[in-house]
């Protein structure tokens, strides 16, 4: 649709365009079947799409597919914990006299289709709380006095709207076998599904009895080896996964066919561009662990099985690139001063974090009501109340009424923008990266979020997404390419965009620069000083409007009037700092967290 | 828990997490485990399998009369990261003291814990001040509640078996070294062990109560082992060279503190029992000493070798006939 708005396309590309689209939809629509067929075994679907009507087509046409047999509940990203798990009724409680538990939303979607939109915005306990659920199909309720399981298994659909920095977290996504994307799809190559909603009845009916052969496991663990792939569910998601895939086709054993029909749906999205070739991942070199209780089992090896293997790579690499096709662009890497992005969405989050004490209001009236402590105040006056008023019933007076107050959340995001151009740029990145360490080692128990964005060359990049984790840091950060030019405007940009975001996510961003100051490429990554230093004033403006707190540390030889003017421009506080070192810088952005 | 679960006997390689619940099953002392590392590789399989190794063990209700103990199953209670703090410690019993305007303690999961196992997946995610109150009573071994009027004590002693995945988060130091036993849980770079671990858990799936009938004679003679070798603990022969050695490891590793020589010594003792000999050797040593004393080394961020290799590093100079 939007190639062919933009310009007059030779005909070779329509037929490209469309016919990718229609790839793209077909894999969606399988996707979307094969999730339906075994929700058990396959946890779900991930859809990553923006809002279109593509997407709006797709939900129409999932609708069809469940008609009259399964529900969608919608999980809002914003849950509160005892609406997802489960709690105490108000209403309910209060005119029946006696406690009235109400299930979560997650027992409300068992045998249905739990559907979260925005799911890139998910928090991480919300996230591990439908993880548990999927994990063992019920949920354990521990909450205000309440203790019972609730059966929760469900199909899990997430919508998944980030860009390319931006995804749900990954303790769910693990668990969440299938991948489609819908980006790209022109709305003229989607139609209605092929697949009808017998289809699907059909083929659940018939999944229980369909056979597995066991020659099938070994090549696919092999592949999955080869790909550098985590733990074992990435290969059980790809046998579940052929499984349904055979139960949809109406047969009852799972042939190689249908395992390099479906490994892509499963692998394209969570697969790094090549696998290693099959000989070097065969060799076992770790030393044989000593077990004092469990014999090793005699076992073959698996069947050979190259050929299987061939065809399983061509399957993933073909997803892979379809799946790049279909990546969301993100709207924050180039886009222009003063478009706001999703501005609506940039208040923080005033009633999540963590609760604190509830407190009495004095009588007046609350805003939110913490039920159990009102009740719990209450309770002792319940008889003598009913005695004199000789009414039943549970008798609450404005006195006993507590307010539900959070705590703000005191989790704070560290966002470093580290400059990575010019002589001095290893250096610089290395002590960046002890600072990020430094910092993460000593603050464990304010549990803060460091991320790091670097900038060199044309434009800037994330190369750290916020984390709390040491392995990642190292992971991510082990060898960074440093020189060339300075595009600092994008460099700012891209960290307002990441600051907007942690906002988004109820935490406070900093901002920390480590520059010196002069920019000289511009926003269209072009090396022209004068638009080069205007887009950078205006991107520094823009950022300070936000008031977002920054701190700059200006690396620079000398302290001069550019890095000045860019503090001040940024509303930053400023420290001259030539000889950049991780542990003070660490240090200053330490106390300035403890400020706040 | 009600759903069935995996049989520990079945679980393919591991033999370091499988090997610290054993210890943990036989010397409840230990000081609780610690399972941290790589997504799907079975942590919490392996762990929830534990439950039915468990020997019947004499139990009293945390809140009952003295002496009331009975033969019991241990408990093995899981706290849910959504828990809330009145679930966790206990709390006036609301339904109770709305209709009868009686305060009456309703116990916790603490409670329920009382002589078992307590059990917290993705413990790293959990609220700072929960995992506060479970350190809390985790050594003392006693819950003190104060809320709302009450005023309640109760034993409260039991194993705690966290687990989690780094790449979600560290865990704070001070809650690192309670752990008595902490395990790095790696995905087997055994190909033939992979393909085995996905075989049986397809298995399991399909059809999870004739895979466990399978496996119930070896979970059965698994159970046995740990309950001849609780029985057995207490008479284990450990050679005072061993122990000197033993100290001299941790001195070389300058791990902090006591606990790591307590914990070493400890767990070898218990793999003793559990090998049926009764004497504790060099090898039994080499097996605790990465699971005891890896957690308690300090963080170093210029040394990136993970903690495992820095301990075998450190055997391999200290652990010499």
């Amino acid at each position: 649709m939007t190639v062919a708005a933009a310009e007059v396309p030779s005909k070779g590309q329509i037929e490209t365009a469309h016919d990718r689209g229609r790839a793209l939809w077909k894999e969606a629509e399988l996707a979307t079947a094969l999730a339906l067929i075994d929700p058990d075994g396959l946890g779900g679907l991930q859809l990553r799409s923006h809002a279109s009507d593509v997407r709006t087509l797709w939900l129409s046409e999932l609708r069809k597919l469940i008609e009259n047999t399964t529900n969608l509940v919608n999980l809002p990203i914003s849950v509160s914990a005892d609406r997802l798990i489960g709690g105490i009724s108000l209403n309910a409680t209060l005119s029946r006299g006696r406690v009235v538990t109400q299930k979560g939303l997650l027992a409300e979607a068992n045998g249905q289709i739990l559907l979260v939109r925005m799911a890139e915005r998910l928090d991480l306990e919300t996230a591990s709380a439908i993880s548990a659920a999927l994990d063992h199909g019920y949920v354990q309720v521990e909450r205000d006095g309440l203790s019972t399981e609730d059966a929760a298994r469900f199909c899990a659909i997430l919508l998944d709207e980030g860009d390319q920095d931006e995804h749900p977290p990954e303790i769910l996504t693990e668990r969440i076998a299938l991948q489609a994307g819908l980006e790209g799809i022109p709305l003229g190559s989607a139609g209605p599904f092929r697949i009808t909603a017998s289809d699907i009845t059909s083929a659940r009916d018939r999944l229980a009895g369909v056979l597995v052969p066991e020659g099938l496991i070994g090549p696919i663990v092999h592949l999955c080896a080869r790909y550098g792939l985590q733990g074992i569910r990435p290969a059980l998601h790809c046998l579940r996964a052929a499984a349904a895939f055979t139960a949809l086709a109406g047969r009852n054993e799972v042939e190689e066919a249908d395992v390099t029909r479906t490994c892509g749906l499963v692998l394209g999205a969570i697969t790094a561009a090549e696998p290693m070739p099959p000989q070097q991942s065969e060799t076992a070199d770790q030393p044989k662990d000593q077990e004092p209780d469990i014999e090793r089992e005699d076992q073959g090896m698996p069947s050979d099985g190259t050929a299987f293997e061939d065809m399983m790579v061509e399957a993933v690499e073909a997803a892979q690139l379809l799946n790049m096709l279909s990546r969301p662009r993100g709207p924050n890497r180039r886009r222009g001063i003063g478009i706001a992005g999703k501005s609506g969405d940039l208040t923080p989050a005033k009633d999540k974090g963590r609760p604190a004490p509830a407190q009495p209001t004095g009588g007046q009236r609350p805003k939110r009501v913490d039920l159990v402590q009102t009740l719990r105040a209450a309770a002792p006056w319940q008889k003598v109340r009913r005695k004199t008023s000789r009414r039943d019933g549970i008798h609450i007076q404005s006195d006993d009424l507590r307010e539900k107050r959070f705590k703000r959340r005191s989790q704070s995001s560290v966002i470093f923008v580290v400059d990575a151009s010019g002589s001095a740029a290893m250096n610089r990145l290395a002590e960046a990266k002890g600072a990020v360490e430094h910092l993460l080692t000593d603050c464990y128990s304010r549990r803060d979020l460091v991320s790091l964005i670097s900038f060199r060359g044309t434009e800037a990049e994330l190369l750290l997404s916020p984390t709390r984790s040491l392995v990642r840091v190292r992971r991510c950060l082990g060898d960074l390419p440093g020189g060339g030019g300075t595009p600092l405007a994008s460099a700012i940009l891209l960290g307002d965009a990441m600051a907007d975001r942690e906002l988004a996510k109820g935490r406070s961003p900093l901002l920390v620069f480590l520059s010196d100051g002069r920019g000289n490429i511009a926003l269209d990554g072009s090396a022209k000083r004068t638009e080069a230093a205007s887009d950078g004033e205006q991107a520094a403006r823009h950022l300070k409007s936000k008031e977002h707190p920054v701190i700059f540390f200006d690396t620079a030889r000398r302290p001069g009037p550019p890095s000045r003017k860019l503090a001040d421009d940024l509303g930053a506080s400023y420290y001259f700092l030539p000889r950049v070192d991780g542990e003070q810088v660490s240090k200053l952005v330490r106390d300035r967290i403890g400020r706040r | 828990m009600s759903d069935i679960t995996f049989p520990f006997s079945a679980i393919v390689g591991q033999a370091g997490l499988k090997n610290a619940l054993l210890i943990s099953a036989i010397d409840p002392l230990i000081g609780g485990v610690l399972a941290f590392g790589d997504r799907g590789t079975g942590k919490t399989t392996t762990i929830r399998a534990l439950a039915a190794l468990l020997p019947k063990v004499e139990i009293a209700d945390a809140l009952g009369e003295a002496g009331s103990a009975k033969l019991a199953s241990p408990p093995v209670i899981n706290l849910p990261l959504g828990a809330t703090e009145d679930r966790v410690i206990g709390s006036v019993d609301i339904e109770h003291a709305l209709i009868d305007g009686e305060m009456r303690f309703e116990p916790g999961l603490l409670a329920s814990a009382h002589g078992g196992f307590l059990y917290v997946d993705e413990v790293n995610l959990l609220d700072d001040h929960l995992v506060d109150i479970l350190l809390d009573v985790a050594a003392s071994g006693v819950n003190r509640v104060e809320r709302e009027g009450l005023s309640i004590e109760h034993p409260a002693k039991f194993v705690l078996i966290g687990s989690g995945n780094p790449e979600e988060g560290e865990l704070r130091p001070q809650l690192l070294d309670r752990f008595g036993l902490s395990v790095d849980v790696r995905t087997s770079r055994d190909l033939n062990e992979r393909v085995e671990v996905v075989r049986r858990r397809d298995a399991f799936e399909r059809d999870k109560a004739e895979f466990v009938k399978t496996w119930r004679r070896k979970d059965l003679a698994l159970r046995r082992k740990v309950e001849k070798a609780k029985s057995g603990l207490a008479d284990v022969k450990m050679d005072d060279g061993l122990l000197e050695k033993c100290a001299a490891l941790c001195i070389q590793l300058g791990s902090d503190g006591l606990r790591g020589e307590l914990s070493l010594t400890r767990a070898s003792r218990a793999l003793a029992a559990l090998s049926g000999t009764g004497v504790v050797t060099l090898d039994h040593i080499r097996l605790a000493a990465p699971m005891s004393l890896g957690h308690r080394l300090r963080k170093d961020p210029l040394d990136e070798s993970d903690a495992t290799s820095r301990v075998v590093r450190a055997m391999d100079e200290v652990l010499v006939p």
